[in-house]
């Protein structure tokens, strides 16, 4: 009886370990989803979420045609990367030039370079990226370390997060990945991510560029033009999304029918999310284009008034939105940057863009 | 044997030449990007034969500086001259190049008598912002020559399809001939 009792016992219990095995395997297999919960984030005036900090003069000895992209790091430095004159540029948090890099000194056929997305990185050195092309790392002296001429065929926006180079591509078919690179531009990992929900529209338009990713201390989030809030890369990471008041959710993708210029007037139907920033290490600032004009400060254009949907990672704050009359071109330290005006000089030329930071300033809690 | 022979061939050949395609697919992508740079070449101007005939017109054109028209400035275009078209920033190659090219090498070309001006003709930015991108192209390039604008609405090279920048040469007013660009003049990559 007893060995009876004990050999039923013991097939339930390989039966049990069998049953945990195979949740272990279905489990494990099954892709994570980030279940998001959707809550609405008020649109309030801009100067209840920023205000002026101050404005910074680029160093004049250097000639800047524009500020094609700009980044910033902890210590407040600006990396100018100039899409007119093509050169690359390092300035102290006061703007005194600290020092321009060149890619063809590195790579001398890549004499027409152009420094589409530029980055400080925490070594101290620099990343610099021409999308669909030429990479290429400074160290912390100016030198060049590594350069490739083809890094990623499909690279739109890059950002740096524990070391490691996490490259958003763009969509093209199949599954969508984020490449992770190590500072010596070795692949290490393609992060699965979510596809975008409106394929062509993704393919029609780009977004800002350079700015479709932004690093925080929880890992890289990301954005499509639909989106209506930054998706975060890594599992685990925030998924609350915040629907700002602006923004509509386009129902279907461009018509497959349609020629370019119609696909690209159709994308204007709607709001664009065009960036995504980080304020500091866990606020993320979403910018979203195109928007109604009822939302539209006094009558200007369409592209002149832009939506800001601010929002913490990790709850700190409840998640507002805002009107924008400039448009942030980097973010760092609790600050956004935008560039101003160009000054003009004695002789009547115009001189560099200055540099104009807006400080945020956090929402606080109240019973909603 | 044919058999045998048959079944490699019929799992080589296309291994082989899918191996072969991709092998030269890679060679051009890295060719392309790594070709040596040539200052001039014979390339032709794209579709830019449309604007040969265009005429000029002084009353059209402002000083990019001053936004006075040409002939309130003492400025002129010359009889027999080599024209710079600019057009968008954003849409353009790369103009600084060109305009660096001849400020500093016009003396080492055939048409080292002819005086060069460059003129922004892109209407659809409007003038200020025409002007305004002419001052910069001027400041980083640093040209000698001078800025125009172009108010002409009916001259707008980049909706006819004509990607800027173009060289021209201005004859009596009239653009007589399109000029080759340097070879790798191309577009920023598109997004």
């Amino acid at each position: 009886m007893n060995r009876h009792v004990l050999s039923v016992l013991d097939r339930l219990a390989s039966a049990s370990r069998l049953l945990i095995l195979l949740v272990i395997v279905v489990a494990g297999c099954r892709p994570e989803e980030q279940e998001s919960h959707i809550i609405r984030s008020p649109v309030v005036p801009f100067d209840e979420l920023f205000t002026v900090a101050d404005t910074v003069r680029l160093d004049p000895s250097v000639i800047i045609g524009t500020v094609g992209f700009l980044d910033v790091n902890a210590q407040g430095e600006f990396l100018v990367s100039d899409h007119v004159g093509r050169g690359i540029h390092r300035f102290s948090p006061s703007g005194g030039h600290v020092r321009s890099y060149s890619v063809p000194d590195c790579l001398p056929d890549e004499a027409n370079f152009i420094p589409m997305s530029s980055r400080l990185l925490s070594s101290g050195g620099i990343m610099t990226m021409e999308f669909w092309g030429t990479t290429v790392i400074f160290d912390a002296n100016g030198n060049c370390v590594e350069a490739t001429r083809l890094l990623d065929s499909f690279s739109r926006a890059f950002c740096e997060y524990q070391g490691s180079i996490y490259v958003h591509r763009v969509y093209v078919e199949g599954k969508a990945t984020m490449g992770v690179y190590s500072p010596a531009l070795e692949a290490i990992d393609d992060l699965e991510i979510e596809p975008p929900r409106l394929v062509r529209l993704n393919q029609v338009r780009g977004g800002l560029w350079g700015t479709g990713v932004a690093c925080f201390a929880d890992g890289p989030y990301y954005v499509y033009l639909e989106s209506m809030d930054g998706l975060a890369a890594r599992i685990g990471s925030s998924i609350t999304q915040y629907q700002p008041e602006f923004f509509e959710i386009r129902p279907d993708d461009l018509s497959k029918e349609a020629d370019v210029s119609e696909r690209s007037m159709q994308s204007r139907d709607y709001p664009l999310t065009i960036s995504i920033f980080a304020l500091d290490e866990s606020t993320r600032m979403v910018v979203t284009a195109y928007l109604d004009e009822n939302w539209h400060i006094d009558s200007s254009e369409a592209t002149s008034s832009l939506g800001l949907s601010i929002a913490s990672n990790t709850g700190r704050f409840p998640g507002r939105s805002t009107i924008s009359p400039i448009p942030p071109r980097a973010a760092g330290n609790g600050y956004f940057y935008a560039a101003g005006e160009n000054e003009q000089l004695p002789n009547g030329d115009v001189g560099n863009p200055v540099i104009v930071r807006y400080r945020f300033i956090p929402p606080e809690h109240t019973d909603e | 044997m044919n058999s045998r022979i048959r079944l490699i061939l019929w799992f080589a050949v296309p291994f082989v030449l899918a191996m072969a395609a991709l092998a030269t697919t890679r060679s051009w992508l890295v060719s392309v990007k790594s070709a040596p740079q040539r200052v001039v070449s014979s390339l032709p101007a794209h579709n830019a034969s449309a604007i040969v005939g265009h005429t000029l017109s002084v009353a059209d054109l402002i000083e990019a500086q001053s936004r006075a028209p040409i002939a309130e400035q003492g400025l002129t275009v010359p009889d027999s001259a080599v024209v710079i078209l600019l057009g968008g920033v954003g849409c353009s190659a790369d103009q600084v190049k060109l305009l660096r090219y001849w400020s500093e090498q016009h003396a080492e070309t055939d048409l080292q008598d002819h005086p060069i001006v460059a003129i922004y003709a892109d209407p659809m930015l409007g003038i200020e912002q025409g002007a305004y991108e002419s001052l910069l192209l001027r400041r980083v390039s640093q040209a000698k020559f001078p800025f125009l604008v172009s108010k002409d609405p009916d001259f707008n090279p980049r909706a006819m399809g004509i990607r800027t920048p173009q060289v021209v040469l201005a004859e009596s007013q009239v653009i007589t001939h399109v000029l080759d660009l340097p070879a790798d003049f191309r577009p920023p990559a598109l997004q």
